[in-house]
């Protein structure tokens, strides 16, 4: 069973946001391409006259072959988190004023099901495998694939939070 | 793995009008077109009383060879961003008016894999063939860097200049009264 990790990406934001509506999002993006969601830990912080605190990490998974098992972990740390009443189009609105800072990280986890650990023999042989047989499937498919896909999550969060730099020229990159 | 410095700190300022949205996505398709992997380590957007600010960092990256690897990192600072209405060509738009502070920097990093790192003898050996041996062909990829950073920047100057001539008419309204003559 090997790891072979992404690059990590951070998107850090500051201002009035629906962060119900940026959760359901990010869920629906997930499992709408049929990855398996878990919310590993929520940790709320007592409210402070600035507001309150949570961090959040979840951890999604999905199955692409009887080898290849793709994660992506997201980690939510919300700071200064005040209720704001705003109107938009005539309508009142609560919206969520807050600091937030996203982590998006992943993994293309080999070996998932450890067929190959039932000894040693297998396990050295899954070794030379992964070194010398699958090495460039995995460098330029799966890896390729799950890093441009995770891309396109961070770039979907982007267009959520309605930041500047939202455009993503790698959009039709798998 | 070994990353060595080919551009150091290669600054750009510049203050007007701009759009964020189209300068990201230039950087991003030049990018593109230049067979690099995206790599957005930091996007970072706040509102504060002079306008937004906001801070993008990106490392995209370029493997050579399976033991060369370009890197090329950007970070852009834009602050006291407001939106302007300006009038082109007779066609009103919404372009973006404050502060950019860009730096670029190369790097050209090499043994990406760390197949050499595994023993002190391997190590010993990596640098001597880096040093030596393999000199001329480091040598050539570091003009790519060099070469790819210094097109970067001078394609983000071009699209910076296009504004400082292209707009016609900001209409905001006048902090002073006009008087005529």
């Amino acid at each position: 069973m090997t790891d072979f990790s992404l690059k990590v990406h951070y998107i850090k934001h500051y201002g009035i946001f629906d962060l119900n509506g940026m959760y359901q999002m990010i869920y629906n993006w997930l499992v709408d391409r049929g990855f398996e969601v878990q919310e590993r830990k929520f940790k709320h912080k007592v409210p402070s006259a600035a507001g309150e605190e949570e961090e959040i990490w979840w951890s999604a998974w999905i199955r692409e072959t009887d080898y290849i098992r793709y994660w992506i972990d997201i980690i939510f740390f919300f700071y200064d988190i005040k209720e704001v009443e705003v109107v938009k189009e005539g309508k009142k609105k609560k919206l969520t004023r807050a600091r937030i800072l996203i982590e998006l990280n992943g993994k293309v986890e080999t070996d998932w099901q450890k067929k190959w650990q039932k000894s040693a023999f297998l396990s050295q042989l899954q070794k030379f495998y992964e070194k010398f047989v699958i090495k460039k499937d995995i460098d330029t498919i799966w890896w390729d694939k799950h890093y441009y896909n995770t891309l396109k999550l961070h770039a979907a969060i982007k267009e959520w939070l309605d930041q500047e730099a939202k455009a993503n020229a790698f959009y039709d990159v798998w | 793995m070994e990353k060595k410095v080919v551009v150091d700190k290669l600054r750009l300022t510049y203050e007007g009008l701009f759009s964020i949205q189209d300068l990201y996505k230039l950087i991003d398709v030049w990018f593109r077109e230049k067979g690099y992997d995206k790599k957005e380590r930091i996007a970072h957007e706040r509102v504060t009383p002079e306008g937004k600010y906001i801070e993008i960092e990106i490392e995209p990256w370029k493997k050579y060879t399976d033991y060369v690897m370009s890197e090329i990192k950007i970070r852009m600072i834009f602050s006291d961003i407001r939106e302007v209405e300006v009038e082109q060509e007779g066609v009103k738009i919404i372009l973006n008016q404050g502060k950019i502070q860009m730096v670029f920097d190369g790097y050209l990093t090499t043994d990406y894999e760390h197949r050499w790192e595994q023993k002190p003898l391997f190590f010993f050996l990596r640098t001597v063939f880096d040093k030596y041996i393999y000199r001329i062909y480091t040598e050539k990829y570091e003009h790519h860097v060099i070469e790819d950073v210094n097109q970067v920047h001078s394609q983000v100057k071009s699209f910076l200049n296009l504004y400082r001539y292209g707009a016609e008419v900001v209409t905001e309204p006048p902090t002073e009264p006009y008087v005529g003559h």
